[in-house]
């Protein structure tokens, strides 16, 4: 079954920039999808136009068989924006039960939930501290709670580890991982966290100024983006990496090694990652980060 | 319309405005200063000199005949004061709500974005018209409270000095009522659909502040008009200020609510 469908979504500004153009995608139920690009792809943007906050110029949006737009949608549905935060001069609890009242949660429906979902954040303890008093960290966790309160059915995430460090950003991927797969939630994931998207998502789409590049799972990706594999060959006195398209080429580049006089070692094929699309599809080259 | 979300956001505004001694300060020191301080130095100067400094001036004996006051009153310098405190006053009360109102829809919206809470907010189910109505209601309703303990304050600290000092109150021209229930109103309403469009643009809340405030430039104006006794305010003249302020106001925000959506504002986050 759909949960998200974008068909030629386009969203062009008041200034005329063009964010996203002619976008056309769908996020099955259950699954978790990287919607990954730089920064300034037009990843926000999307996903903005996807939960309804903005209004495309051109083409058309659904969730669960609903236009973006509708209220419903956004009842259905949670956000986590990057720069989005809560109230810190309120405690976890109050600013729970805040949201709670938008999603129109009764007040013992919204208790046992703040109860259940602290707990499963490890915050039940610091429940009624000020979340100003809170880590980042700390704070993404009741960012992730407030989210899972109404019981969403499609999250919308943008760069939920951003200003983690390792081991908390960790943390957050894994539960984001469990809640979806636990209670099917799809998740719409955008990032330019590659570490963090090919640890979680089913299918990836990638995103340049604006315009999908390419859209699939890992596998279907690194078929279609790479047709050159590579192997890294060790022979005695030094290690080379070499490209080839079908493994019978390897024997040849070996041969070819072993005629100059060089004794193989090690023949290791380099599987390529997700990076590796990445940077072939949508991101600069080694060159231009230099 | 839900208004569970309406009165939740209204509480939560509120209390971010307690939270903040920036935006705390101004809407108590203000009426304090205007209401009570001010006015009760003034009247403790005049009853410890018996208002020489004000009797005698050509320009202040000459507002005596423009404004009814009562005979029970023991001389000129005394009607002088009644005439300062029941009808000069009256704009520069008026300084309360509209300072109030637009300080706290300054915070409650561009505070908002400055925080980054709003983005949240606009992610939720809240509709575009709860959202402002909310913030309308949340910045209205505690500034007219914020005027009528003003003026609570106002009337009893200085009919408690004149009454100990002349054995009657020194308040107690009718104008107050409309003053107070029409006018203030009225007021906090111009204010606040000022700041309204202001915070369409505005980033920050000192931004909101300074170009909302120039709204307190037009009753500096008439407070210096009332003064050189080229008008004269009567309970009558407050009433169609009133309406004409409400109109104004109400106009304002018809013209700016269909602006205010949640893409208009995410837009200039």
């Amino acid at each position: 079954m759909t949960a998200i469908q974008a068909d030629g979504l386009t969203k062009t500004f008041p200034g005329g920039i063009t964010a996203v153009r002619d976008l056309t995608l769908e996020v099955k139920r259950g699954q978790i999808f990287g919607f990954l690009g730089p920064n300034g792809a037009g990843k926000t943007t999307t996903l903005r136009l996807l939960n309804g906050t903005l209004i495309p110029s051109g083409g058309s949006s659904s969730v669960l068989g609903r236009d973006s737009r509708e209220e419903e949608v956004r009842s259905r549905t949670a956000t986590l924006a990057e720069e989005a935060r809560m109230y810190e001069h309120m405690s976890v609890t109050e600013n729970l039960r805040f949201f709670a009242r938008m999603y129109e949660l009764s007040p013992e429906e919204a208790e046992a939930r703040i109860r259940e979902l602290l707990g499963r954040m490890g915050l039940w303890d610091k429940r009624d501290s000020k979340l100003g008093s809170f880590s980042t960290g700390m704070k993404k966790r009741v960012y992730l709670a407030r989210t899972l309160l109404h019981r969403p059915e499609i999250l919308f995430l943008d760069e939920p580890t951003s200003g983690l460090d390792p081991e908390a950003a960790l943390r957050v991927t894994d539960l984001i991982r469990t809640l979806a797969r636990e209670q099917e939630v799809s998740v719409f994931l955008c990032t330019h966290n590659l570490v963090l998207a090919e640890r979680i998502c089913d299918v990836f789409a990638l995103l340049r100024e604006g315009t999908l590049q390419a859209l699939g799972s890992k596998e279907q990706l690194l078929d279609s983006k790479l047709e050159d594999k590579r192997v890294q060959i060790r022979t005695v006195d030094s290690t080379s990496v070499h490209t080839f398209t079908k493994e019978e080429e390897i024997d040849r580049i070996i041969r070819k090694l072993q005629g100059k006089g060089e004794k193989v070692v090690e023949v290791r094929i380099l599987r390529p990652s997700l990076e590796d699309v990445y940077f072939r599809t949508v991101g600069r080259s080694q060159d231009e980060l230099v | 319309m839900n208004w569970s979300r309406v009165q939740a956001i209204m509480g939560k505004d509120i209390r971010a405005v307690t939270a903040s001694k920036m935006v705390l300060l101004p809407i108590v020191i203000v009426p304090l200063l205007l209401c009570v301080l001010v006015p009760a130095v003034i009247l403790l100067l005049a009853l410890r000199f018996d208002t020489v400094l004000i009797t005698g001036v050509d320009f202040v004996e000459k507002l005596i005949p423009l404004y009814p006051v009562p005979d029970a009153l023991p001389g000129p310098s005394d009607r002088v004061l009644y005439i300062f405190l029941n009808y000069t006053f009256l704009p520069l009360f008026m300084l309360v709500p509209i300072m109030a109102s637009s300080v706290i829809a300054s915070d409650s919206i561009v505070g908002e974005k400055e925080r980054k809470t709003l983005e949240t907010l606009l992610y939720t189910p809240v509709t575009n018209r709860e959202f402002l109505v909310a913030k309308l209601l949340g910045a209205f309703v505690p500034a007219v409270l914020v005027s009528w303990g003003g003026f609570a304050g106002y009337f009893v600290v200085l009919n408690l000095i004149y009454s100990v000092a002349r054995g009657m109150l020194i308040l107690q021209s009718w104008i107050w009522l409309p003053a107070m229930l029409l006018l203030s109103p009225s007021v906090s309403a111009l204010g606040l659909s000022v700041t309204l469009i202001v915070s369409l643009r505005a980033k920050t809340y000192m931004e909101a502040q300074q170009t909302a405030g120039i709204i307190v430039l037009p009753f500096v104006v008439l407070i210096v008009v009332q003064i050189a006794g080229l008008l004269t305010f009567k309970p009558l003249y407050v009433v169609g200020l009133s309406i004409a302020l409400g109109i104004a106001s109400y106009w304002i925000v018809a013209r700016i609510a269909p602006r205010f959506t949640r893409e208009a504002i995410i837009n200039t986050l």
